[in-house]
């Protein structure tokens, strides 16, 4: 009961905002509640962290009532509003056998993915290296001490400057249970694993139809990494959950105007750099994307523009700025961020471009996503130019690659990136944040509408 | 929006069938066995982790280092600061990782607190003839092996 109560709230905080964002229903009530619980989640951990640099001690009624409090402002919107025709399920239609067979092993084969995330995640304790040397340990030490010390009076954590959304949102667990839990603490994993699954799908939907929308999903949950960071306690699931799903906002508020598709993307761009250092990155790419739509908007009034730019700037970069406030205050140094060049750099071009082909095609991580998409992109050359969000999706796809590109090029990042001296790089981790960009992107390129 | 998609239906060109076909048949072929694979580490799992409590689940999982935090915890329950007095070469994989295992079962005892600071117990742990390099001045002593002791401190700080 205290877990659910634990879930609840975020979902039902997220749930009020992200109505009073929309001025119409824009979502069903599954997407909306797959949207509300990244939301919800961002909020609760953004509170928690003032709460906790203000040095009240954390306690269930100090964080949940002002955020219930906050939520009820909202409310009133939940029932002022069209609730629209967005059907849960597809209306029965004429089907071949061959084609019902076909989606009930697919929806089979996604059914058993989520099942399998929920066992593992709910039946195994958090046992990987950066859970227990990092990530849970700050939460562990947030649920005893009741606040967030100063990290760096702990010199054997790993990592102090690294953004705490998910230590803090296994804190929130723990204190509804009343107990530290190494089990129960990781039902956020799946539950954003399938969230995610949801996102995307709608927005296949949106651009296709739901027969390709439910290709894309296979096709998602057909990566090995993805499934397995469903059930372990690092960051980069729920950084691949907000920084994927930044990206299909923008491509949504591009093709349906609706500003609150605009912020909620800013918000989800904001609780990435809160996610991992690696979202604050995210976020230039992120900002880059929404001026690449603003002049493909053509010319508006530029007060329009600013306008717009305001709403994605001011709440995206507002949430990162706290916590690096925060960093800057404690005299905690970001990592990863120093730079490194000398001409002598450049022989290791071959050796990134390397590593990074042999990772996504010869690796186990990604079944044949990254084959599949570069002969997508060949069959459907030109699709490329026609399509607006083809090309948008294609831009940011390689702005990733370029921005690992030259991380490893002008930083020591490339060590670790690259696996020089570990055994596992960690470059499968970094592809994991934006490679379903890559399954959008195909279905995208292979669809064509078949109701005409 | 869907019409537009939709109008442009004819300009786009249609797949060369076979192509179509292998590809499908590969990602097919891929996903099962891979999925093979998952359901024989799943079906190993669920043998190994159910029916089984958490302590049960960490101790096979974590071996000496949960086993020794569980017993300091039972031993000198509540929030202290520790030392660690160890033959482990801490920069080393295998230190590292049983070092970490121990200092997150440990807490809330913490032994990441800085060294030169106040403390409240030292935890001996992997350490050759263990009883030997015990402090002088601690009111208890408690042995879960020769090689792992919890010693507490006569006055706690």
């Amino acid at each position: 009961m205290s877990l659910f109560m634990s879930l609840a709230l975020p979902f039902w905080v997220g749930y009020t905002l992200l109505n009073f964002l929309f001025r119409k229903n824009e979502f069903n009530l599954i997407t909306s509640l797959a949207l509300s619980y990244g939301l919800g989640l961002g909020l609760l951990t953004l509170w928690m962290f003032m709460v906790g640099i203000g040095g009240i001690k954390y306690n269930v009624p100090i964080i949940g009532i002002p955020l219930l409090i906050f939520s009820f402002f909202f409310a009133p919107f939940l029932f002022k509003k069209d609730r629209g025709n967005h059907p849960f399920v597809a209306t029965p239609s004429s089907l071949k056998t061959s084609e019902r067979v076909l989606y009930m092993i697919l929806g089979a084969y996604i059914i058993y993915c989520i099942f399998y995330t929920f066992w593992r995640a709910l039946n195994i304790p958090i046992y990987s290296w950066d859970a227990i040397a990092s990530i849970a340990f700050k939460a562990k030490v947030f649920f005893f001490e009741k606040t967030i010390p100063n990290l760096k009076n702990f010199p054997n954590v790993a990592h102090p400057s690294y953004p705490i959304h998910i230590p803090l949102i296994q804190t929130w667990i723990a204190l509804n249970l009343g107990t530290w839990n190494e089990q129960l603490i990781k039902i956020i994993f799946p539950i954003a694993f399938l969230s995610f699954i949801i996102i995307h799908n709608h927005f296949l939907t949106f651009y296709t139809n739901k027969k390709w929308a439910l290709f894309g999903t296979t096709l998602l949950i057909s990566s090995n990494l993805l499934v397995l960071h469903a059930t372990i306690s690092y960051r980069d699931l729920f950084l691949l959950y907000y920084n994927c799903t930044t990206i299909m906002l923008l491509l949504l508020w591009n093709s349906k105007k609706d500003d609150g598709f605009l912020i909620l993307a800013s918000l989800y761009a904001g609780f990435a750099t809160f996610t991992k250092l690696e979202g604050a990155a995210y976020l230039l790419i992120d900002t880059t994307l929404f001026l690449l739509i603003l002049l493909y908007q053509k010319i508006k009034p530029f007060k329009e523009n600013i306008v717009k730019f305001l709403k994605f700037t001011v709440p995206s970069f507002g949430i990162c700025s706290i916590f690096y406030f925060y960093l800057l205050f404690n005299r905690i140094r970001p990592e990863k961020v120093d730079f490194d060049f000398t001409w002598h750099s450049l022989s290791r071009i071959p050796i990134i471009f390397i590593e990074f082909a042999r990772e996504m095609f010869l690796s186990k991580n990604w079944n044949i996503i990254w084959y599949l998409l570069a002969l997508s992109l060949l069959i459907n050359f030109a699709k490329i130019k026609k399509k607006v969000e083809i090309k948008l999706l294609l831009m940011t796809l390689i702005m990733f690659f370029g921005l690992y590109f030259l991380n490893c090029l002008l930083t020591q990042n490339y060590i670790w990136i690259l696996g020089m001296q570990e055994k596992v790089p960690g470059i499968s981790r970094l592809i994991l944040h934006f490679f379903p960009l890559a399954t959008l992107l195909i279905i995208l390129l292979n669809y064509a509408d078949e109701s005409s | 929006m869907k019409k537009s998609w939709a109008k442009t239906k004819k300009e786009l060109p249609s797949h060369p069938r076979p192509l179509l076909i292998v590809t499908i048949i590969v990602f097919f072929l891929t996903t099962g066995i891979q999925t093979v694979y998952q359901i024989k580490r799943f079906t190993t799992e669920i043998k190994t982790f159910s029916g089984k409590t958490l302590s049960e689940k960490n101790s096979s999982l974590f071996g000496l280092p949960y086993k020794f935090a569980v017993f300091c915890r039972e031993h000198f329950p509540g929030k202290y600061r520790g030392k660690l007095i160890t033959d482990l070469n801490l920069m080393d994989p295998e230190g590292m990782t049983l070092h970490t295992r121990l200092y997150y079962h440990l807490y809330p005892i913490n032994i990441t607190v800085k060294t030169d600071g106040p403390i409240d117990c030292y935890v001996i742990f992997e350490k050759k003839s263990a009883r030997d390099a015990v402090p002088k001045k601690v009111k208890a002593v408690y042995n879960f092996d020769p090689s792992n002791i919890l010693a507490i401190k006569e006055e706690l700080e």
